[in-house]
């Protein structure tokens, strides 16, 4: 019932198969063809709440952009300056803030789970932008949307490198990947990688994977999780002659990357690209959300 | 009251034989084994037919909150499902809040539980409020009728204190039962360490978190004597140590839980992320490996206790991403049908079960009236080992388990204490 009244919520790539990927792709593309001032009217006089219980800078001004290209407002929530600082508890701002009747909520938190269970909390669906280390399906969709636009019939092959322990974008892209039938591997041999070996290939040797890969995807090593990874700084030496270069920001050069990379990667550079993508797939996002 | 039926328990032989039953009030007099009754009295006989009928079980890890924590459990509601779940002793931790760390508190506890047909028996903290720092009072605690010293939730981190407090208890006669947990190591996690915890995005807690403590109090029993009891072990490492330990001849004593000795961390693959909190205990489940080293650890009589480490949480701290979420899960209510189920996972004969389920606990606990034979509490229950039961949510104030829906051979269907039957299913 509150599929066909009120839109889906998105808590996790994981529910999401190859047409329901494409449907979003082919919504994504035709917003973004669409001229802004019908654009506009598409979602009119909605509004969304943004509570982002953890810092974002991109995420959450793309998503706030998307919106208000279809015409969305916004009403904002965040834990500083909020009653959680009074001691209230997630769970009752929540319900509270649910009551103003959102149309739909962009939630980011730092727990892993936090959405799927405060989509129970919530009247209206809700999207999630990140909890913890579990999932960002925007990312991940919106990183998708841009290799098929590249090439939408192709299968790509990418391999990702840095922190995937601690990566909810990593989590994110695996199911993504799985349902678009792209490779998808992983570049480490210590006792922490193995354990991906269920979601993911395993390629130990770092140099062999990274000339094979089309796409190499680096991670950042998530410090604010307590993550202990050591940087395995991408150099432009190890990368194959015509591998494209994706992170899904921010990127810290001279640590994830070189420099030399910064410098001389030029169009195989797609991180900027990876960002317009994100933002252009989150109106389909909301559009989603909002429903029929 | 005398009754007959043809699967009595017998520890002589390790296994249910025909026979008699007799108790006045709320002892056993006779256990009589026989193929028929006399024919002469068999007016004054009940005839219980086929039904297995033995001892109930001794729990030595209860967390029976009450106090501050009435919302997730009373001693009322606590006993409700004991009464169901086939325990007629529970031993009761002493993280309850405020925490059973002075001599008023513990008598405030055993005041509270006095007149309660399951008898329960109170842990006394190890530190004060549990922060492993100073000494709760061991001279006074100790002279109650407490079951002994226990931290459970925490760990005794500080080596000096754990010396103390093994020559403590083993002065007094009583238990030091101890969550072996190295919480740097653990810290944040809350599946096992592994590719489910990968997958799911949480942290995993290493097998090594435990077992390096429990490697480390081996040492210290070696060093100073004394007797250890060891909560919930979960690892397959832990029980390898106390096969080690034996053969040292280090006095031990080690409990398994429903959860470790039957779940294992792949059911929490597929669990909604919004349910998987109710999968997070500490210690973590862990793989089929570390379970079925649990199950051998049995066997050899290495891991001697079934234990509930009943925890129950409301939704308030249970339902919330796992991260957030109190670590626990409720089983009181299902012990006896749980611990049947493990008997025949882990292939347990009889007199293992019974050992594990009753008669080592009694022991540890001091309790002499607690055995099989005349002079012994009437307590036992009645059940049926190939009946079909479904576990539903009936009698406790928190609903936090996995176990909930889980379909179990072996249907408990009476439970006697001291002669008066509490349950009848």
């Amino acid at each position: 019932v509150q599929d066909q009244y009120f839109g889906r919520s998105l808590l996790s790539t994981h529910d999401l198969n190859a047409s329901d990927i494409l449907s979003l792709f082919e919504s994504a593309l035709a917003l973004e063809r669409l001229n802004p001032p019908k654009r506009r009217l598409k979602a009119l006089g909605t509004v969304g709440l943004m509570a982002f219980f953890e810092p974002s800078t991109r995420t959450r001004l793309s998503f706030e952009k998307a919106g208000l290209d279809l015409g969305m407002s916004w009403i904002h929530f965040g834990a500083q300056g909020s009653s959680l600082e009074k001691g209230e508890s997630e769970e009752d701002s929540l319900r509270v803030l649910s009551l103003y009747e959102p149309h739909l909520t962009v939630l980011r938190h730092a727990e892993s789970g936090f959405a799927s269970v405060a989509a129970r909390w919530m009247n209206a669906p809700v999207i999630n932008a990140g909890d913890g280390m579990h999932e960002h399906p925007s990312q991940a969709l919106g990183d998708a949307y841009l290799l098929w636009k590249k090439q939408p019939k192709k299968k790509w092959r990418i391999a990702m490198v840095g922190d995937v322990a601690s990566s909810r974008v990593a989590r994110s892209l695996a199911n993504v990947c799985r349902a678009l039938g792209y490779s998808l591997s992983v570049v480490g041999q210590d006792a922490t990688s193995r354990k991906f070996a269920h979601a993911y290939q395993l390629e130990t040797n770092k140099r062999s994977a990274l000339q094979k890969a089309e796409i190499v995807y680096v991670l950042r090593a998530q410090r604010e999780r307590g993550s202990a990874a050591a940087a395995a700084t991408v150099g432009m030496n190890e990368l194959g002659p015509k591998s494209l270069v994706m992170h899904p920001g921010p990127v810290m050069w001279g640590t994830d990357l070189s420099l030399s990379c910064r410098l001389h990667l030029a169009e195989r550079n797609l991180i900027l690209d990876q960002a317009a993508a994100c933002y252009q797939m989150r109106r389909a996002l909301l559009m989603r959300a909002l429903g029929p | 009251m005398k009754i007959f039926t043809r699967k009595l328990w017998n520890p002589q032989v390790g296994d249910f034989k025909p026979g008699l039953l007799t108790w006045k009030k709320n002892v056993i007099t006779e256990i009589e084994f026989r193929s028929q009754p006399a024919s002469t009295d068999r007016s004054k006989i009940s005839d219980w037919g086929e039904f297995f009928v033995g001892p109930s079980a001794i729990d030595l890890h209860v967390h029976a909150r009450d106090f501050e924590e009435s919302h997730k459990e009373t001693f009322e509601s606590l006993e409700h499902q004991a009464f169901k779940g086939g325990v007629q002793v529970a031993a009761c931790m002493a993280n309850t809040r405020p925490r059973l760390d002075t001599p008023t508190q513990v008598d405030e506890f055993l005041k509270r539980v006095k007149s309660k047909q399951v008898q329960m028996i109170p842990f006394a903290t190890v530190s004060k409020n549990l922060e492993g720092q100073e000494v709760s009072d061991w001279k006074e605690l100790l002279k109650r009728p407490v079951a002994g010293l226990s931290d459970d939730g925490k760990p005794i981190l500080n080596v000096a204190m754990m010396k103390a407090a093994l020559k403590a208890v083993k002065k007094a006669g009583k238990l030091l039962s101890l969550h072996e947990e190295d919480t740097q190591e653990s810290l944040g996690s809350c599946l096992h360490d592994g590719e489910v915890a990968m997958k799911r995005g949480v942290k995993g807690s290493p097998a090594s978190a435990e077992a390096s403590m429990v490697a480390r109090d081996l040492s210290l029993a070696l060093e100073t004597g004394g007797h250890l009891h060891f909560g919930h072990l979960s690892s397959a490492e832990s029980v390898e140590l106390l096969r080690q330990a034996r053969r040292k001849k280090i006095s031990f004593s080690a409990e398994v839980t429903p959860h470790h000795a039957l779940l294992t961390v792949d059911q929490a693959s597929e669990i909604p992320m919004a349910s998987l909190s109710q999968f997070k205990v500490c210690p973590v489940i862990r793989e089929s490996q570390d379970r079925a080293e649990l199950w051998k650890g049995l066997r050899e009589g290495l891991v001697d206790c079934f234990a509930s480490d009943h925890a129950p949480h409301s939704i308030i701290e249970k339902d919330r991403p796992m991260v957030s979420a109190a670590h626990g899960m409720i089983s009181q209510e299902y012990h006896f049908m749980l611990y049947l189920a493990v008997r025949e996972k882990a292939r347990l004969s009889w007199a293992q079960f019974y050992r594990a389920l009753f008669s080592r606990p009694a022991s540890l606990l001091g309790l002499k009236d607690c055995v099989w034979a005349p002079g012994g509490r009437a307590s036992f229950v009645v059940f049926d080992p190939s009946q079909q039961v479904n576990l539903k949510w009936e009698r406790g104030l928190s609903r936090n388990t996995p176990f909930l829906g889980m379909t179990l051979k072996g249907n408990l269907l009476q439970h006697w204490i001291r002669g008066d039957c509490v349950y009848k299913a």
